[in-house]
C-alpha cells in the first residue's frame, strides 16, 4: 500500500494502519530524538509522544510534503519542547548517567574517562545554537542530505550548509578549550 | 591544542555510538497502545457529558409521569349498595331438619 493510500485508510478509521507507519520511522525518529536527549529511555518515551501526536493530527497533514519531512518536524519540536521541560535535570540523574559504565569489558579507568570525554562531546552539541543543532542532527545522526534537511527545516539548502559550518566551528570551539 | 582530526573523531565516535543504539523492539507495540488508551479516552468523554443529562432527563420522566398519574386520579363515589334482606323469607332450616324427625 501507498503511503497515501495509508494515510487515506487511517483517517477513515482503520487505526491499525498507523503501526505501518511506526515500523517505517520509529527507527529514523528514534536517531533524531536521540541526537536532542542522547538517553535511550528519553528517547523511546519522546518517539512515542511524536507518533501518538502525529495520530493525533493526521488528518491536519495537507500532504504539501511528504510524510517524513512532517513527521521529522514533529519530532524535533517535540523534543525541543521536552529539553525546555527537562532544562533543569536533577544532579543525581547527572552524576548516574556519567557514573553508568558501558557494557564492554574495557578497564574501568578508561571507561570512565571515555564517559567523561563523551559527555562532553554531548555538552558541546547540546550548547549549539537552535537551528545549528537541528541541521547538524538531522545531518549527522539520520545522515540525510542537506536538500531533505532544507526541506524539513523550511530553508535554503545554502543556509542548511552555513548552518553546519557553523555548528563545526562551534563545536570545535567548544571542545578545544583546555 | 587540539587537533581539528581528534576533534572530529571525538564526535564522530559519540554519533556513531548513539546512532547504534537500538530503541526497543517494542516500542511500535508501545506506540499502538498509547494511540489505542488515548481513543479510549476520546471515547469515554461523551458518556460523562451524558450521564448527568441522563440522570436529569430519568428525574423528568420520573415526576411527570407522576403528576400524569396523579391528575388521573378521580375520586369517584364509591356506589353502596344496599342489601334488604327480610329474614322472614329466609330459608327455614327446619325444613333440613323435618326429615330427622320423620326417622
Amino acid at each position: 500500500m501507498q503511503e497515501t493510500e495509508l494515510i487515506q485508510s487511517i483517517l477513515n478509521g482503520q487505526t491499525a494502519d498507523f503501526s505501518q507507519l511506526v515500523k517505517t520511522y520509529e527507527t529514523a525518529v528514534f536517531r533524531i530524538v536521540m541526537g536532542f536527549v542522547h538517553q535511550k529511555e528519553d528517547a523511546e518515551d519522546i518517539t512515542q509522544e511524536v507518533f501518538v501526536k502525529a495520530f493525533q493530527s493526521l488528518d491536519r497533514f495537507a500532504g504539501r510534503s511528504s510524510f517524513s519531512t512532517w513527521l521529522f518536524r514533529i519530532a524535533i519540536h517535540t523534543s525541543l519542547n521536552e529539553l525546555k521541560r527537562r532544562k533543569r535535570r536533577t544532579l543525581w540523574s547527572m552524576a548516574a548517567d556519567l557514573l553508568q559504565l558501558p557494557s564492554s569489558n574495557k578497564d574501568p579507568e578508561q571507561a570512565f574517562a571515555q564517559k567523561t570525554e563523551q559527555e562532553l562531546v554531548r555538552k558541546a552539541i547540546d550548547t549549539l545554537p537552535k537551528k545549528q543543532r537541528m541541521a547538524f542532527i538531522l545531518s549527522r545522526y539520520e545522515e540525510l542530505p542537506q536538500r531533505d534537511v532544507a526541506q524539513i527545516m523550511e530553508i535554503s539548502e545554502g543556509a542548511v550548509e552555513q548552518l553546519l559550518l557553523r555548528a563545526r566551528d562551534n563545536l570545535k570551539n567548544f571542545l578545544q578549550r583546555p | 591544542m587540539k587537533k581539528e582530526t581528534d576533534i572530529e573523531n571525538r564526535i564522530e565516535q559519540l554519533i556513531r555510538e548513539e546512532r547504534n543504539t537500538e530503541p526497543n523492539p517494542y516500542l511500535s507495540t508501545r506506540v499502538m497502545a498509547a494511540i489505542a488508551k488515548q481513543q479510549d479516552k476520546k471515547a469515554g468523554l461523551l458518556p460523562m457529558f451524558l450521564k448527568p443529562i441522563l440522570v436529569m432527563a430519568s428525574l423528568t420522566i420520573v415526576v411527570w409521569l407522576g403528576i400524569i398519574a396523579g391528575s388521573a386520579y378521580t375520586s369517584g363515589s364509591t356506589e353502596q349498595a344496599t342489601v334488604l334482606t327480610n329474614d322472614a323469607t329466609s330459608e327455614n332450616f327446619a325444613f333440613y331438619l323435618q326429615t330427622e324427625k320423620e326417622e
